[in-house]
């Protein structure tokens, strides 16, 4: 008997429970209704300009291009075929090149920030404190200017007249009245150029809060130089290596101003083909598995990357 | 399971030289100077404490010899090898941390091989030491957490473990009990000091605690200001302290000016505030006392209230406070001009207490009474 009006007076406790927020005890519910609806205006705003047209595309990716161009309703899977290179006329590389492509564009601009941009992060957390705020505004300067101005500018210092070009010839590496774009070089270069802040900042965040201490334990405990970084200092930084080569990665390989105005008409990525079926082809199913296929990639990343991070363990340790 | 864990100097490369040799180690950090010339020699085996109050320089001198820091002029030499040269990853030495600096990413199994793993050993001997050592550190059962799920208690264990089973010359403990509380401090003081025996390996320990130095030293070197004061055993310093500092530091004391009378042998004249007194005088203090001005100290625990022995210096005075935390009473009498701090143990065999106001005759045996240099 005791032991079940026991229980009720829990569960109307329960029921009745008022919660404390930031110091202000709330009625039953308050809390709930509040975060809806200061929570609301964003998700409305997610659903309505993300997620229903991201449903729109993956729903096209699955439609028909019609002779005219436009959108016929009528299931198929030929569009993502077309992506594995199944053509009209038997094997056709176009479409898993670009793809390929993109990646491996994607992962070398990420590689090559990351390398040139964690000496650059441990520069600036390890400048006088009055000193870092201004390190960090000259990092971020370049955003300052738009994208397609930066990348004329590019054109300009490449030109055949250029002084770069210049050096080039006179080192012997270029033929006079030779310029050094478009081509891969030019592109990966502004490439680099363009996303490199994209990787400092959030490496920055990660190596200012490193724990020193620890690098001192790892030389106590016999690691070199190189061991020490590897064991005591780069797992520390992961969360800001992992987002800057997010950060970098993912904009690159949907990168389509750069390889347009520096690659020429060979070096199509991602973005270009989205943005060539999309206009001027006026394929907007292929647009779409193009499209699709893109994301479902980067998940696949993300998803092996937490794999493999997760469950590492030194072999035969209890 | 432990006797897989081999003594680290079971195999010494050059027995007769010390474990660590300081030699006028200085270090400035602007224009502070941290260590002022400090110089000792550590022995092999031994529990060594390097005792002071904050800021003298202690941990500064640990982290020299572990290679984290550079001494602006000096010489170092670990088992008889000059060091100052040598990287912290290549000296023999292993520290224990005052913040354990346990790596958060790795559990306590991986931390503990950290070591092993360094030194590139085959994996079944990382397994094999590291289960030997963790059975030893009794953390067999926290093998798989990671440190952010350790108490304070288990984490000190965990630092102890990752750094002895590498199994160095030289073990440096840097406050290794300084976050634990008190119970749990008494409790590893002695799992240390038998850890210490049962590996034979030399340990230099860091402490702010008077009480944590003496329990489980071999020998203690107190320092100050950067400044090596006495080095000696515990008892050494309890007994006969060189100075005021570190007499005041060990433990309570009175201390008067005296102006020397006569000598006979070890047996010194003096003449004090108190009155004259008669002093008698260890070996090493016999030049001490061929001074003009003395300085003399006794513990309030050698003074007697209850009559004292045939010998002893015998002055009349006056109580002026009795307080007793139980197992003793402190006593303040006043001789003359002088107040003496008294320390008596309740054992119960006084008939009538002490109050205040009372008249009692204070018994100062000569043997009880110091010289120090200042």
């Amino acid at each position: 008997m005791a032991e079940s009006t026991g229980a009720t007076t829990r569960q109307r406790r329960r029921r009745l429970r008022r919660t404390v927020h930031f110091g202000e005890p709330l009625p039953p519910g308050a809390h709930t209704f509040r975060a809806s609806w200061l929570c609301g205006p964003s998700v409305l705003w997610m659903t309505l300009f993300l997620l229903l047209p991201l449903g729109f595309v993956i729903a096209m990716s699955f439609a028909q291009r019609g002779d005219a161009g436009e959108i016929e309703w009528r299931f198929t899977w030929e569009n993502y075929a077309r992506l594995l290179g199944h053509g009209a006329l038997g094997f056709d590389p176009v479409q898993p090149v670009i793809l390929l492509r993109s990646l491996v564009v994607g992962l070398i601009t990420a590689v090559f920030c990351l390398m040139l941009g964690l000496p650059v992060a441990f520069f600036i957390a390890g400048l006088p404190r009055r000193w870092k705020g201004a390190a960090l505004t000259l990092v971020v300067i370049p955003f300052w200017t738009n994208l397609l101005i930066r990348t004329y500018g590019w054109q300009l210092l490449l030109a055949p007249e250029g002084v770069v070009a210049k050096l080039f010839t006179a080192a012997g590496l270029l033929r006079a009245g030779e310029a050094l774009y478009p081509g891969w070089p030019a592109v990966m270069l502004a490439m680099v150029c363009d996303y490199l802040p994209f990787m400092v900042l959030p490496l920055y965040a990660s190596v200012e809060k490193l724990d020193w201490s620890l690098t001192e334990a790892a030389a106590d405990l016999g690691a070199g130089p190189l061991r020490n970084f590897w064991h005591a200092v780069l797992p520390q930084i992961r969360p800001g290596i992992i987002a800057g080569a997010i950060l970098v990665f993912l904009p690159a390989t949907g990168q389509f101003i750069i390889p347009d105005l520096l690659g020429g008409a060979k070096v199509a990525l991602l973005g270009s083909a989205v943005q060539q079926q999309f206009g001027a082809s006026r394929d907007w199913p292929l647009g779409s598995a193009i499209a699709v296929t893109a994301l479902g990639v980067m998940f696949l990343g993300a998803w092996l990357h937490t794999r493999v991070t997760r469950g590492h363990k030194e072999v035969g340790l209890p | 399971m432990t006797s897989t864990l081999q003594p680290a100097d079971s195999n010494p490369p050059a027995p007769h030289h010390p474990a660590v040799e300081l030699q006028h180690v200085v270090r400035r950090f602007g224009a502070v100077e941290a260590l002022a010339g400090v110089s000792l020699n550590v022995r092999r085996g031994e529990l060594f404490s390097i005792l002071g109050p904050s800021g003298c320089g202690k941990t500064t001198l640990l982290r020299i010899i572990a290679g984290l820091d550079l001494p602006d002029s000096g010489g170092l030499r670990i088992g008889g090898v000059e060091s100052l040269r040598l990287p912290a990853w290549k000296r023999p030495v292993n520290t224990v941390f005052q913040s354990y600096a346990l790596f958060p990413h790795l559990s306590v199994s991986e931390n503990v091989a950290f070591g092993l793993r360094m030194k590139r050993l085959s994996s079944h001997d990382i397994v094999r030491r590291t289960v030997a050592v963790m059975d030893l550190t009794q953390i067999t059962q926290l093998a798989g957490r990671h440190p952010h799920e350790l108490s304070g208690g288990q984490r000190q264990r965990v630092a102890l473990a990752r750094a002895i089973v590498n199994e160095p010359d030289v073990l440096l403990l840097d406050e290794p009990l300084g976050a634990l509380d008190a119970k749990l401090r008494k409790e590893l003081q002695r799992e240390l000091r038998q850890l210490q025996q049962r590996l034979g390996t030399t340990f230099i320990h860091v402490t702010h605690d008077q009480d944590e130095a003496f329990a489980i030293s071999d020998r203690v070197a107190l320092m100050h200001a950067g400044r090596v004061e006495q080095l000696g055993t515990p008892e050494e310093l309890y007994e006969r302290p060189k100075n005021r500092f570190v007499a005041e530091f060990i433990g309570a004391g009175n201390f008067f000016a005296g102006k020397f009378v006569s000598r006979t042998g070890s047996v010194l004249e003096t003449e004090t505030p108190l009155g004259h007194l008669r002093i008698e005088l260890t070996q090493a203090a016999i030049e001490l006392a061929e001074r003009e001005q003395l300085h003399i100290g006794i513990r309030p625990e050698r003074i007697s209230l209850e009559g004292g022995s045939a010998g002893d210096n015998r002055l009349l005075g006056q109580v002026e406070a009795v307080v007793s935390n139980g197992p003793e009473s402190h006593i303040q009498v006043r001789v003359g001009q002088t107040l003496l701090r008294v320390v008596e143990l309740n054992t119960g065999r006084r008939s009538v207490g002490l109050f205040v106001g009372d008249s009692v005759e204070v018994a100062l045996p000569p043997a009880n009474l110091f010289l120090m240099e200042a």
